[in-house]
């Protein structure tokens, strides 16, 4: 028997929720729809929105529901587990980087905050604001501090960036070691890697150094600076990862920037297709998370595609591997 | 010599031992079982309450083995004279261990099998709430747990049918 902890209902309960979840056949019909007013038809249907309507003005309002209902859902079938905090901590970085931001540029960026955190805004702005850091994590405080120092050195946005992804990373590996749950700990660790896969294909491509890399290199994963720089130092952009679980994938940098990054927003689906196999452990609330991201990203790809009168074909290449 | 004495129960005790081993393991076995396939089946219900029928066959199938167990133990209390109203036969030692070996199988093979029909059940009770029409063959998973449950009954129910005073 397996020691793992179990969870028949919270599973369950989220087996029928990945019911609404898009399906394929969705996604078609969005995509063939001739007009952004017909797409948001759709999403109503699909039960975006609510009882309102959603129309050009309300959808990212829309959209940003179903992605605080998800967190909530999964949060409330295990109130007393902190792993979904995984998903979070990414926006609660995004929102470190705002505050510190606007407030060396004086530039309000109230616009840039988002939802779905873990610490909620108001008291993360207080906090920042009285530079309290109490019910900050003490990765957050210790990357606020730095960044400004870091920033006074450089006079860069960017290392601020840096900073602060580093930062969350190092909180997300805590919060998913914290946990021991094993496929936690191995999401968080690809995704560092396929974060850093991108910076590193971003940064070949426009034929800048192994040194800017460096700088935007996020540590936590199972690909080492190393491997990066010896890859940068190579012929070719891919060549650098046949001894990294990531060769097929670094193939497709070839393929182009678009195409890449849909890999690599596949890849990691595909990792999280493996929950789909598991009755009773914790995976499926985490991948049903990840599913929900993943449709709104795709969501936003089609409606942006649509008000901007974009090809059909040039919408289908973009889109997503869905998780249904 | 004393301690020694402290082991040296009558054949009876052995016998009840055995009965009660069987209705016991068993019994755990599928209260875990059913717990969890209930706990998956309210989740399911949660969303969905018109599937209360169909998750509700689910959730019962990892009950047998308790049953099993019941009727195991009836068997040996019938066979040492407790259910018959004549007070318990006299038994050896040995033959009291004998009774004891034979409950082994459906006590040991049931918690276990519970257990795990019981996660089989959860799962079942998923695949329903997604697909409500495959619901016989989330059936057929399950039931599948069942055989070795059944064997184990049958070997026990043979062993004692065999034991003679």
């Amino acid at each position: 028997m397996g020691r793992e902890k179990i969870y028949p209902y919270a599973v369950a309960r989220i087996r029928m929720l990945e019911n609404s979840l898009l399906t394929e056949k969705t996604y078609t019909q969005l995509i063939e729809s001739k007009s952004a007013a017909e797409v948001f038809k759709i999403l109503s249907e699909a039960g975006y929105g609510g009882e309102n309507s959603i129309d050009i003005k309300n959808y990212e309002k829309a959209l940003s529901s179903r992605l605080a209902k998800a967190y909530s859902d999964v949060k409330e079938l295990v109130p007393k587990e902190h792993f979904p905090d995984v998903f979070l901590l990414k926006n609660d970085y995004q929102n470190l980087k705002v505050l510190v931001k606007s407030d060396i540029s004086s530039v309000d960026g109230q616009s840039y905050l988002v939802g779905g955190t873990t610490i909620d805004i108001k008291d993360m702005k207080e906090a920042f604001e009285t530079k309290n850091y109490g019910c900050l994590t003490e990765n957050m405080a210790q990357a606020i501090t730095e960044s400004y120092e870091q920033y006074a050195k450089t006079q860069s946005g960017q290392v601020i960036d840096n900073v602060m992804d580093n930062a969350a990373f190092k909180d997300m590996l805590k919060v998913a070691k914290e946990s021991g749950i094993r496929f936690v700990e191995n999401y968080i660790k690809t995704l560092c890697d396929i974060t850093n896969l991108k910076s590193y294909n971003r940064i070949k491509n426009m034929k800048k150094t192994s040194n800017e890399f460096e700088n935007v290199f996020v540590h936590g994963g199972t690909v080492s600076l190393d491997t990066f720089k010896k890859a940068f130092n190579a012929e070719g952009t891919s060549g650098g990862f046949k001894e990294t679980a990531y060769n097929d994938l670094a193939l497709k940098m070839d393929e182009g920037f678009t195409a890449f990054e849909k890999s690599c927003d596949d890849y990691l689906m595909a990792f999280m297709r493996d929950a789909k196999y598991k009755s009773l452990t914790v995976e499926p609330l985490l991948a049903f998370i990840y599913a929900v991201e993943t449709e709104v990203k795709t969501v936003r790809i089609i409606v942006n595609g649509k008000l901007n009168g974009i090809d059909t074909e040039v919408i289908k290449e973009r889109l997503r591997d869905a998780y249904v | 010599m004393e301690s020694l004495t402290l082991f040296n129960f009558s054949g009876q005790f052995y016998a009840l031992l055995g009965a009660a081993l069987a209705a016991l393991l068993a019994g755990i076995g599928s209260a875990i079982g059913i717990g969890i396939a209930g706990e998956a089946a309210a989740g399911v219900v949660s969303e969905d309450p018109n599937k209360f029928g169909q998750v509700l066959v689910l959730q019962a199938l990892p009950g047998t083995q308790g049953i099993y167990g019941l009727l195991i133990a009836f068997i040996i209390l019938l066979k040492v004279g407790l259910l018959g109203g004549d007070g318990m036969v006299d038994i050896t030692v040995s033959q009291g261990a004998y009774i004891l070996a034979s409950a082994a199988p459906i006590g040991l093979v049931g918690i276990f099998s519970a257990i795990a029909q019981g996660k089989a059940a959860a799962a079942g009770i998923m695949l329903v709430g997604k697909k409500p029409s495959e619901l016989a063959k989330g059936m057929i998973f399950a039931a599948m747990v069942e055989t070795y449950a059944v064997l184990a009954l049958l070997i026990s129910f043979l062993m004692i049918n065999s034991i003679t005073f």
